[in-house]
């Protein structure tokens, strides 16, 4: 993150850079092309009007020479000169000038150089570049008699230039330092949520799920941390679910197996009415635990999606359906209180299996004889499914505990207590839930309350 | 005999256990709820007591609390279905000898038994050993030896072995016998097996048989 920031500011540093030497070095040599050209024209002008103190043309070569190099204003970069076969003739009196006639190969170079229309010439040295115009005064014969040259020293131009960008380098280094320090130091804070997030994310295993990740500001970071904390109390949950839920199952298991080993250990095996009572009672034992394994699946498979497969199912057809399998599974005075119609979504085999278990509870806790009455509806959205018996009944204190796993109101009744939370937990998988009516000896009624989804009005 | 209260709600786990200690010479009384056994607990008839945990009506650990706030003493060991160390810890904490986690082994539970038992007065003759003719019994390892050699006997077994050699010489009744280790004379020819079975290991003739009455032990 950090070597991103910095190169994407050395990227930025360097192109600012180039760009800004490629336009200053075309500047210069713009600059240098206008003043020599100018110089050039002044010296024609000189030379087709005159001395301009009398008005008079010029008595010789030498004459309009010496004029035109005293105009120039010479500098230690640029100058003039008046020449004749490499040999200088005239130059600016400025003692600082730039040297251009102790070059004589330059001058050479100057004299065979195309002349009109003024054209600005470069010239390499050993120790520099020139560039430089130069205006042959020829005879009426077009002899060369001399030559008016001026020339600027790009060289040194440049090196000022280059002296210049480096400058430009150093403090574009030093800025980039500038800026790798504050990035460190932001991008540190900025991140300091995400490192703490990674961190709190790898302390974070089964054993510990209470760990949270402390939200700072109300930035995007903040809702992402909001995010992560609230998978972790889903995750926390979950795994508590399933922890308890194994510690019940240990705890469920442990009396029947204490059962089943106390009996084999004092199992006689020569008294053999001893070993049939055991084998008896032993094969009870394992079809109580079997029952429970069975039930404890349920109840782990039913936070998972797949707990429930839907499919479209008509109201009257499933409520036949169930009444006639209720009927089977007590001496009872039945009634069909309600018969819903109309189709719905939902898992017959699930939605069933919760019925019957409503209904063989309401068997258990009822006398034989007693009325049962079983009913459905579908109204505004909303599917009832009920079982309502006359039996014992469930005091008010109890209503809220009935839905605990292995909770038994009445020990001495068989079962571990998971039926109803076995009811409870496919009504939610259908989102729903199951609602109690009951008061004791006056009897209970059950009602499995599901929103409905599909095609029912 | 040691007396023995057991308060323990799951019926067919105490069916056996009654039935197992008694093999063992202890007297067994059972209940299933906590208030009543706290009320036995409290009489002061008992020599231990074993406790399970998960009562119907109150913790275990209530009915521990309460009875050594009486100042009782008695030896209590735990029963307990949960296997969390800090279970052991509560009960331990609140005055128990001993604990057991369920599923447990029942010599094991009878050892701890022994273990933690109010020894009071002068020494039970049922654990004194017993030598008659070839074979020599133990009823603290509950071993029979025959000519120095070691044969397993159950519960039963031991306990018949028992009562004929301590009454050697003697006639054991019929009835004495059924009722002594069964516990009831409905279960006749279920002795006549296990006689049967003690001849096979301490000899045809160690046991004699008297016509009509039941059985001498002559070694």
């Amino acid at each position: 993150m950090l070597g991103y920031l910095l190169s994407l500011s050395a990227i930025a540093v360097s192109v600012s850079g180039v760009v800004a030497y490629g336009l200053e070095l075309r500047s210069i040599d713009r600059d240098i092309a206008g003043d020599l050209t100018l110089r050039a024209e002044s010296f024609l002008k000189l030379a087709s009007e005159g001395d301009p103190s009398t008005g008079l043309p010029y008595a010789d070569a030498g004459a309009l020479l010496f004029s035109g190099v005293s105009q120039v204003i010479a500098s230690p970069t640029e100058s003039a000169v008046g020449h004749s076969a490499g040999v200088p003739l005239f130059v600016p009196s400025y003692p600082q000038r730039l040297p251009l006639e102790r070059d004589k190969e330059f001058l050479v170079a100057a004299e065979a150089s195309p002349t009109a229309p003024i054209t600005v010439h470069s010239y390499r040295s050993d120790a520099t570049v020139y560039h430089f115009v130069s205006v042959p005064i020829l005879a009426g014969d077009g002899d060369l008699l001399a030559t008016f040259t001026v020339a600027t020293d790009r060289g040194a131009l440049v090196a000022d230039l280059n002296q210049t960008f480096a400058f430009y380098l150093l403090a574009g280094l030093i800025a980039l330092i500038l800026t790798g320090a504050v990035a460190w130091f932001t991008v540190g804070r900025l991140l300091r949520p995400i490192t703490l997030l990674d961190e709190t994310a790898r302390d974070i295993s089964e054993s510990d799920l209470s760990q949270r990740i402390p939200i700072v500001g109300h930035d995007d970071l903040a809702r992402l941390s909001h995010t992560v904390n609230a998978m972790l109390d889903r995750l926390e949950n979950a795994f508590a679910t399933q922890r308890q839920l194994l510690d019940d199952a240990g705890h469920e298991l442990r009396t029947p197996l204490a059962v089943m080993r106390t009996n084999l250990e004092l199992l006689e095996p020569r008294d053999s009415e001893q070993v049939s009572a055991t084998q008896e009672l032993l094969l009870d034992e394992v079809a109580m635990m079997s029952r429970l394994v069975d039930d404890l699946v349920v109840l782990a498979k039913a936070d998972r999606p797949e707990f429930v497969h839907r499919e479209t199912l008509e109201l009257g057809e499933f409520t036949d359906a169930a009444f006639s399998r209720a009927r089977a599974l007590g001496e009872r005075v039945w009634t069909l209180d309600a018969r819903g119609e109309g189709e719905f979504e939902g898992d017959g085999q699930r939605l069933t299996q919760a019925w019957m278990q409503l209904v063989a509870n309401a068997v258990k806790f009822s006398d034989p004889g007693s009325p049962v009455a079983v009913g459905s509806s579908l109204e505004g959205g909303t599917l009832r499914l009920w079982v309502k018996d006359a039996g014992r009944g469930i005091p008010a204190a109890e209503h809220a505990r009935v839905t605990e796993r292995f909770h038994r109101l009445n020990p001495e009744v068989e079962g571990a207590g998971l039926g109803l939370p076995i009811v409870a937990a496919i009504a939610s998988a259908h989102e729903g839930h199951l609602e109690l009516e009951s008061a004791p000896g006056v009897g209970s009624l059950f009602t499995m309350v599901l929103p409905v989804r599909g095609s029912a009005r | 005999m040691t007396r023995l209260l057991l308060v323990e709600d799951e019926e067919r786990l105490v069916a056996s256990l009654v039935d197992g200690l008694r093999t063992a010479q202890i007297d067994v009384t059972a209940v299933g709820t906590g208030r009543e056994g706290l009320e036995l607990a409290k009489s002061g008839d008992f020599d231990v007591m074993v406790l399970d945990i998960g009562l119907p009506d109150q913790e275990g650990f209530t009915v521990l609390r309460k009875l050594r706030a009486t100042g009782s003493d008695l030896p209590v060991i735990i029963l307990t279905a949960r296997t969390s160390a800090e279970d052991v810890v509560r009960g331990l904490e609140r005055g128990a000898d001993d604990y057991m986690p369920k599923p447990f082994s029942f010599q094991e539970l009878l050892a701890r038994i022994r273990l933690r038992e109010r020894r009071v007065g002068p020494p039970d003759p049922a654990t004194a050993v017993i030598e008659a003719g070839r074979c020599v019994l133990d009823p603290m390892t509950r071993t029979l030896e025959v000519d120095g050699e070691e044969v397993s006997l159950s519960n039963r077994e031991f306990q018949l072995a028992h009562l004929l050699m301590s009454h050697a010489g003697q006639t054991v009744t019929r009835a004495e016998a059924l009722e002594h280790v069964w516990g009831s004379a409905a279960r006749d020819n279920v002795l006549d097996v296990y006689i049967r079975y003690l001849r096979s290991r301490m000899g045809a003739s160690a046991i004699k048989t008297i016509r009509g009455e039941g059985y001498q032990f002559v070694g």
